[in-house]
């Protein structure tokens, strides 16, 4: 069965927000059910909002948007209070962490955090903090979540991480990190710079840090390009267009571009970032990204690994609804699997890691 | 009432089910209408087929035009089993969201699959694990978990004259803590099957399924009189706490609204996923309600004594 692109509801909202206006009953069906596929229906409903103007959206639309709203300010309100007591718990030994992502977006009061959904709490401390800050978290309550002895030694040992932290009563997850990448990744950022470049939210909330602009659009690039999983790719895309939106609005103005470039290439993230604004301008069609891709130009990767590249992420962009997918699909996430897994792992520990995944699926 | 509640809108371009074929169920799918949702149901499968028909009678099949909230296809499972023991399983825009089951649990699987979307996604409600039942506009809630005899109640209240607005799942508007209806048919389990069958002579089921993870299973199709107030929202009124015990007379205690609010907060769905909106939410429907905890032994003791409650008001009992 042919698949047209036309039919792809969701990239259409997102490329040409004015679109929706001209939608039919059944296009705004699709498009809410590839969009709650790719995690995007709060997204989907902003982008459609904004294409409307004073328009009206169909009221079956507006239920399934008015859903995924409810989720995200219950969870943008919780997560504001579980950061206050992640400072309380670290605060006892001066630790002032970094808080990265959407915890990070909520609590800078970054627009993008009205539509984001997330789960986990990101927060990075100094290596040599780490240990304590586990033991600070575990005294709060905060305990490594069930895995066995494998996936403990996976994230201890192998990739130099904590394992998520679950708190017992209310069962809010904290990602501990030292880093943005994990030590043993392929795209390594200087932590060191990471650490000087925070920034802090007050007045507004006490000893809660946040990495600086710039590194908070390479963050989410490196994270964006370090997955090997398809079901966020286009949602973690929008993240760095958005991200990257709010900051040249923003009193940097375009200047935001040229510090994003030298900062990517001082961090050692040229790459991600690169590749990320490559995929804005040829997937979501963003000409406003020329002059970034011209200051990123140096740090894309040979031409033949670029097409392999394409290939790939042109398929993972387009979503995974099965009214988005484009021939090609399957290999396409099959590489992405190898190339996650690839990009974090050394080889000698890659083959039996992905032996173990192959035979158990599961876990 | 001195006020009337809007009915959710009508779509335009509709068929009964009874005019759809096999054909199309198997190939484009049916989009079927079952406010407030319109689900595309895919399927091959002939004994699923045959109970949708039979337990959808009377409901609306949508066009191509229409907006689909979840599109679900029960398929067969390729594999070298299904030439033994063939498997089906559930795909929900793209989804598999369960473990396949043998093929002749097709039914009672896309039944469960419909429930699991809306459980899972309908956020804009607060959500309860609840029978709701009305006369007119004033609704009864039962809030119970599986197993303590509700959907028996419950089947014997809509075949008694009560319209159905769903056997499971209360859906409470935030803004106003009205109830909106849901009308599918009622899952009936093990002995109650029987039951429900030999009491009412009219009462029109699926053929039982047997061996699922709940026993053995059919489904009632909804009344007429359900079906036609599909849109019509209802005011809680009566919020009933039920308790099957074999040969027990009615033994009926009244309950504080804030003692049966908590007990209805123990059966919702997303309340912590919902925050603040589903508190309010359960305060507003529970704040007109007169509330009970019964325990009854004999459907008729039961449904005698609801019948009395569903016209007392809260205002008028405490002057």
């Amino acid at each position: 069965m042919s698949k047209p692109v036309t039919n792809n509801r969701l990239i259409e909202a997102l490329v040409s927000p004015v679109a929706v206006a001209s939608w039919t009953e059944a296009d705004w069906g699709l498009a809410f059910r590839q969009a709650r596929s790719a995690n995007l229906v709060a997204s989907l409903g902003d982008y459609a909002e904004t294409g409307l103007g004073r328009g009206v959206m169909l009221p079956a639309a507006q239920a399934h948007l008015r859903a995924a709203r409810n989720l995200i300010v219950q969870r943008n309100a919780a997560v504001a209070w579980e950061a206050g007591q992640i400072l309380k718990a670290l605060a006892k030994r001066q630790i002032r962490p970094i808080f990265l992502k959407g915890t990070a977006y909520v609590l800078a009061g970054i627009p993008l955090a009205r539509h984001r959904h997330f789960s986990d709490i990101d927060v990075m401390v100094p290596k040599e903090d780490m240990a304590e800050a586990e033991k600070q978290l575990m005294l709060a309550g905060w305990l490594p979540s069930n895995t066995d002895a494998y996936d403990q030694r996976y994230y201890r040992q192998w990739m130099h991480e904590v394992p998520p932290l679950r708190h017992v009563r209310r069962g809010t997850v904290i990602d501990l990190h030292h880093a943005i990448t994990p030590l043993t990744a392929r795209y390594q950022a200087n932590t060191p710079l990471l650490f000087e470049g925070r920034r802090s939210l007050l007045p507004s909330i006490s000893g809660a840090d946040v990495l600086c602009p710039e590194d908070m659009v390479l963050h989410a690039a490196v994270h964006l390009f370090s997955e090997g999983e398809a079901e966020n790719g286009l949602r973690n895309l929008l993240d760095v267009s958005e991200l990257m939106d709010h900051f040249i609005a923003g009193p940097m103005g375009t200047e935001f571009e040229g510090k994003l470039a030298s900062r990517a290439f001082l961090l050692g993230l040229s790459r991600p970032l690169y590749l990320a604004v490559r995929y804005l301008r040829r997937v979501l069609m963003q000409d406003r990204r020329i002059r970034l891709e011209a200051l990123m130009e140096s740090a894309a990767p040979r031409a033949l690994k670029l097409l392999a590249l394409d290939r790939i992420y042109h398929r993972v962009f387009m979503g995974q609804h099965p009214t988005q997918t484009l021939p090609g699909n399957r290999p396409a996430l099959a590489a992405l699997y190898i190339r996650g897994h690839w990009l974090r792992m050394p080889t000698k520990l890659l083959l039996p890691h992905l032996w173990r995944k192959a035979i158990n699926p599961r876990r | 009432m001195a006020w009337s509640i809007p009915l959710i809108a009508e779509a335009s371009h509709f068929r009964r089910l009874s005019q759809a074929t096999l054909a199309e169920l198997a190939s484009s799918g049916l989009v079927l209408d079952t406010p407030p949702f319109r689900f595309r149901i895919r399927s091959s499968s002939q004994p699923l087929a045959d109970a949708l028909f039979a337990a959808y009678a009377g409901y609306k099949v949508l066009d191509d035009r229409a907006f689909v909230d979840f599109d679900l296809s029960v398929l067969p499972v390729k594999s070298w089993r299904r030439f033994v023991a063939p498997l089906i399983t559930l795909d929900f825009d793209g989804l598999l969201p369960f473990d396949p089951l043998p093929a002749a649990q097709a039914f009672p699987l896309l039944e469960w699959g419909m429930n699991w979307c809306v459980t899972s996604n309908a956020h804009q409600y607060l959500m309860c694990h609840s029978a709701v039942l009305a006369m007119g506009e004033r609704a009864l809630l039962l809030p119970a978990p599986p197993g303590s005899g509700k959907s028996t109640l419950c089947a014997a209240l809509m075949l008694s004259g009560w319209r159905l607005l769903s056997d499971e799942l209360a859906l409470i508007e935030p803004e106003t803590g009205l109830l909106t209806p849901f009308v599918r048919p009622i899952s009936l389990k093990n002995a109650s099957i029987e039951l429900v069958a030999r009491r009412f002579s009219l009462a029109e089921m699926t053929c039982p399924v047997v061996d699922t993870i709940k026993g053995t299973v059919s489904h009632l199709k909804p009344t007429a009189e359900s079906l036609a107030g599909a849109r019509q929202r209802a005011v809680p009124k009566l919020l009933v706490f039920p308790k099957f015990v074999a040969d027990s007379p009615l033994k009926s205690t009244e309950l504080s609204q804030s003692e049966a609010a908590v007990e209805l907060a123990r059966n919702a769905f997303n309340l912590p996923a919902i925050g603040v909106l589903g508190f309010e939410a359960l305060t507003k429907a529970v704040e007109g309600c007169v509330c009970y905890s019964v325990q009854y032994g004999n459907l008729d003791d039961v449904i005698a004594w609801l019948d009395a409650q569903v016209d007392q008001d809260v205002e008028a009992r405490h002057e």
